[in-house]
């Protein structure tokens, strides 16, 4: 900054600041003013799906969108979580629980079920939207039924005020349970089993037996209240034939109220005897919680031209052994203000590389722009390029070159972030600094450490919906050189009823179904005790060993090797592991079972934020298959995605549920607290964890750690790359 | 019983307690309660000092120059001062101003080319008519084009098509003290109806003394007023 400048900022906010000058960023917390609410569209029904009440419509989420459904009537409890995992399909996944079911064993049935929707036809001005849908398709679930479906929008219906929603359809199964209209595509059809594994894609019964229409029409009185009436043919004769509720109707109408944005409230009377009640959440990822700000950059610092002022230009300054250290002492706390770690600066009369890391920012976009402002605030005038090197935990995930003529020409030119990257070059980087570089003085030695609570959630024992264990954990992370890192975790528990769950009846070595006897066994444990070392093996090559505790149930040494081109969609990777399994106490010791186990592993981009893996290899407990996943990012660090694993072990073996599957979502802190933040908050949920198709829990997969640098996540980022 | 108590008693201190240190941001599940926690706290802490009684005496006070701004939407007023200067291949002079808290706006011969540290912020402008009409302080009609952030790091262009007109000469008066303008305005079509940019325009130096600027479906209209040149 020029010093007149830097004076006048100085004066001004020293003279200023107490008596003029309110934070714009608290203000608008205090006075925001309310908007109007914002019509949830579509609506959802007692399933948790754009519907009617308790039938289907043919309207989709908003892209991205999820939506949190829990329904009650006559006894029946529905929770229900539905994601628009792209334009055209919602996935949604549902757990009920049945009152008063006694029999099969169960007093309350509870269950798991999945619906999939694909979207056919959008809706056109004379045209419906018409989508598709399996309800409960896995196994012979209570809730197993398909439809076609119509729905047709009208604003100002008969000169009425509002909108109204008209949907017609046809169901098959549950949805055909009454008033059917006959079996075009066959009368075969299995009846819901309440003990069967599921678990399994029912293909050989969908759109079999009897079909019936369904409809109903929706009425949105003004932008809170809203009315629904519709024709539902669901016989409901498992429930009804167990006493659960009495249906004498197959009528059903109610009203909701929009309470906020995100909150839509119904009541309803369902099937003439019982009163309903509906609670409709619904949000994206796209909108964060809370706006994300970051503080303004300081201002880029212009150098004269060539030809204004030669002599600025001189490259002497060069030749002098003090300079990098110089350059470094200059450059370097501007970028740890900026919560930019300089791990080394190596500078040459006319080229700087910088190898940063991130310490606040998940955004590498943000950490590139900073850096580079810094480097074009600081460096002598000949330095023309800035290469900008990411690291993470020792790892350089890729070099980012920018011209400083860019920096400093195209800060507010039209589409300025998009003229920045196409001025810029992404390549890999090389492992290691070139000679000559300076390292970072505050890169190694590193400690850190968090205490506070822990919570560990255990979900869908047929007993207890929700269990969980509450206590407290420290934890500590030492890294004493460049890919090096000592990790430990002790956790105490407090609370909890973990230890009460159901004894495995697993017939497979008991890798992940023991967590009862782990819960039971003691108070204080080691969560995880490790080293590990990472490097870069090559320019686009990179390699870990992990020796020690390394995760609840297992220890032992995992060995890892990626393939990973910066600029590339694919990633290869091969994983080694022995594994012996943990006792029960968590102390230190071992029980008998061991397992040489690991991975071949691709990692595709899909494009548009869509990623597919595919993990071939044996699993804990011995069993060779293979994991599928395809999972879809946001830019903004939203990460949502299921999985499933097939192995050799078959589902009678491996029980409940026939094989292992699940849904993982992670949701960046930032998205909540609107600061910038490299933490996230992540889960993984099974309908029921069983011990085939289990894999290692090893921290600090390559992959993982890299993909941030590379070109999609850093293409999507680079939107911030001015702030 | 007790000692259940006890136990959640002291996790629930902790949970308010807990502690993280040391040089990287741990990623565990205390350290992601506490940064929530703190989050939480902060946004409860909405005490914001009333904005401070504008005078012809505290403008005069001032050494530096000042801008007022206003996110019309979130009733937000903020007094920026300027952190820097600088001209590129654009026309007119960029000029950033700054808070106290750094939130930054960048205004090119009064037009708003940049803002930092709002959220949804403006990335960039293509607003070139728009300058070249007050430098003449007279009307232009053009493209102006923003480029805004979403919530998803990336920009979302928003083309306008604007047809520029004089409303007026007037005498614009800011805290006490008046000014002749010649009254600008810019009505734009390409985003759900027409939203509109006004300039005040001195007609003597073309000093641009207040504006009214769409500036996004989230930001809204902002205001400026230059209080003190």
């Amino acid at each position: 900054m020029p010093l007149r400048i830097r004076s006048l900022v100085l004066a001004g906010l020293g003279g200023l600041s107490v008596a003029l000058t309110t934070s714009l960023a608290v203000a608008q917390n205090s006075d925001a003013q309310k908007p109007k609410v914002v019509t949830s569209a579509p609506t959802l029904n007692f399933y948790g799906l754009p519907g009617v009440i308790d039938t289907p419509s043919a309207e989709a989420l908003p892209d991205g969108q999820f939506a949190l459904g829990i329904s009650h009537f006559g006894g029946q409890t529905r929770t229900t979580v539905s994601f628009q995992f792209s334009p055209r399909i919602t996935a949604s996944f549902r757990y009920i629980g049945i009152q008063n079911w006694n029999s099969d064993g169960f007093e309350t049935y509870r269950d798991r079920s999945f619906d999939f929707r694909y979207l056919l036809l959008k809706e056109r001005q004379y045209r419906p939207a018409v989508s598709v849908g399996l309800q409960d398709f896995a196994g012979t679930g209570i809730y197993a039924g398909e439809y076609l479906v119509a729905t047709k929008n009208f604003i100002r219906p008969f000169r009425l005020p509002g909108r109204a929603k008209v949907t017609a359809g046809l169901g098959w199964g549950r949805l055909a349970s009454s008033g059917s209209i006959g079996s075009p595509l066959g009368e075969n059809r299995p009846v819901f089993n309440p003990g069967d594994t599921g678990g399994e894609l029912a293909v050989d019964q969908w759109f079999r037996g009897p079909v019936s229409p369904f409809g109903g029409i929706e009425w949105q009185y003004n932008d809170r209240l809203g009315f629904k009436l519709e024709y539902s043919p669901d016989a409901y004769v498992a429930e009804t034939s167990r006493g659960v509720f009495e249906r004498d109707s197959r009528v059903n109408f109610g009203v909701e109220y929009q309470w906020t944005n995100a909150i839509r409230l119904g009541a309803y009377y369902l099937y003439g005897s019982e009163i309903g009640v509906n609670a409709q959440i619904q949000f994206n990822p796209k909108r964060p919680a809370t706006p994300f700000t970051v503080a303004g950059p300081r201002p880029i610092i212009v150098r004269p031209s060539r030809a204004e002022n030669p002599a600025s230009y001189d490259t002497a300054w060069a030749a002098s052994q003090s300079a990098p250290m110089i350059l470094r002492d200059v450059v370097e706390p501007e970028l740890t203000e900026d919560g930019i770690r300089l791990e080394s600066l190596q500078v040459t009369a006319n080229r700087a590389e910088a190898r940063v890391s991130s310490t606040r920012y998940s955004n590498l976009a943000i950490v590139i722009g900073r850096t580079a402002r810094a480097l074009a605030r600081q460096l002598p005038p000949s330095v023309e390029f800035f290469d900008i090197v990411l690291m993470n935990e020792g790892l350089a995930m890729s070099n980012v070159t920018i011209a400083r003529r860019d920096i400093e020409t195209l800060e507010f030119q039209p589409n300025a972030a998009n003229a920045l990257l196409a001025a810029s070059d992404l390549s890999d980087a090389a492992p290691r600094p070139a000679t000559g570089a300076i390292d970072g003085s505050l890169a190694y030695p590193r400690f850190s450490y968090a205490l506070g609570p822990y919570f560990r959630p255990s979900y869908f024992d047929p007993d207890r919906p929700l269990r969980l264990e509450v206590g407290l954990s420290a934890q500590a992370q030492y890294r004493f050189a460049p890919g090096w890192l000592l990790s430990g975790e002790v956790r105490h528990r407090l609370a909890g009823n973990l230890d009460s769950g159901r004894l495995s009846n697993s017939v497979l070595p008991r890798v992940r179904t023991d967590a009862v006897l782990y819960a039971q066994a003691g108070d204080t444990t080691i969560e995880n005790l490790f080293v590990s070392r990472q490097w870069k093996t090559g320019k686009n090559t990179y390699a870990r060993v992990t020796a020690g505790y390394l995760e609840q149930f297992f220890g032992g040494v995992s060995a890892e090797f990626l393939w990973k081109p910066a600029t590339s969609r694919l990633g290869l990777g091969i994983e080694a592991n022995y594994a012996r399994q943990r006792d029960f106490d968590q102390q230190f010791g071992f029980q008998d079972y061991d397992v040489a186990t690991g991975h071949i592993s691709a990692y595709y981009d899909l494009g548009k934020g869509y990623y597919g893996q595919l993990d071939v290899g044996r699993y804990l407990a011995g069993d060779v298959g293979a994991t599928f996943t395809l999972e879809r990012q946001f830019a903004n660090g939203w990460r949502v995605g299921g999985f499933f694993t097939l192995t050799d072990v078959s589902s009678e073996e491996f029980g409940e549920g026939s094989f292992d599957k699940g849904i993982n979502i992670t949701i960046p802190t930032s998205w909540f607290i609107g600061e910038p933040s490299r933490q996230t908050v992540s889960t993984t949920i099974r309908p029921i964890q069983r011990d085939g198709g289990a894999r290692l829990s090893v921290s600090g997969r390559l992959y993982e750690q890299i993909r941030s640098g590379h070109i999609t996540d850093l293409n999507a980022d680079w939107g911030r790359v001015w702030e | 019983m007790m000692k259940r108590l006890t136990s959640l008693a002291l996790g629930a201190a902790l949970l308010v307690a807990g502690c993280s240190g040391g040089t990287d941001e741990q990623n565990t599940q205390a350290s992601k309660f506490k940064t929530l926690y703190d989050a939480y706290r902060a946004s409860r802490q909405d005490d914001v000092a009333a904005p401070p009684q504008l005078t012809p005496a505290l403008i005069n006070s001032l050494t530096v120059p000042a801008l007022e701004v206003t996110i019309e939407n979130r009733n937000a007023t903020a007094f920026l001062i300027p952190f820097s200067e600088r001209r590129d291949a654009g026309p007119g002079l960029l000029r950033t101003w700054r808070s106290a808290d750094d939130v930054q706006i960048t205004l090119r011969d009064g037009v708003i080319a940049a803002t930092r540290g709002i959220a949804y912020d403006i990335g960039s402008v293509d607003a070139d008519t728009a300058v070249q009409a007050i430098q003449r302080r007279a009307p232009i009609s053009g493209d102006h084009t923003l480029y805004i952030k979403n919530g998803e790091n990336g920009i979302d262009e928003i083309p306008l098509d604007c047809e520029m007109r004089t409303v007026g000469n007037e005498d614009l008066v800011i805290v006490g003290r008046s000014f002749p303008v010649v009254h600008l305005q810019e009505n734009c079509t390409g985003w759900k109806g027409v939203v509109a940019f006004d300039y005040w325009v001195d007609r003597r130096d073309a000093t641009v003394w207040q504006t009214r600027q769409w500036s996004g479906p989230d930001l809204g209209y902002i205001r400026t007023r230059l209080l003190k040149k």
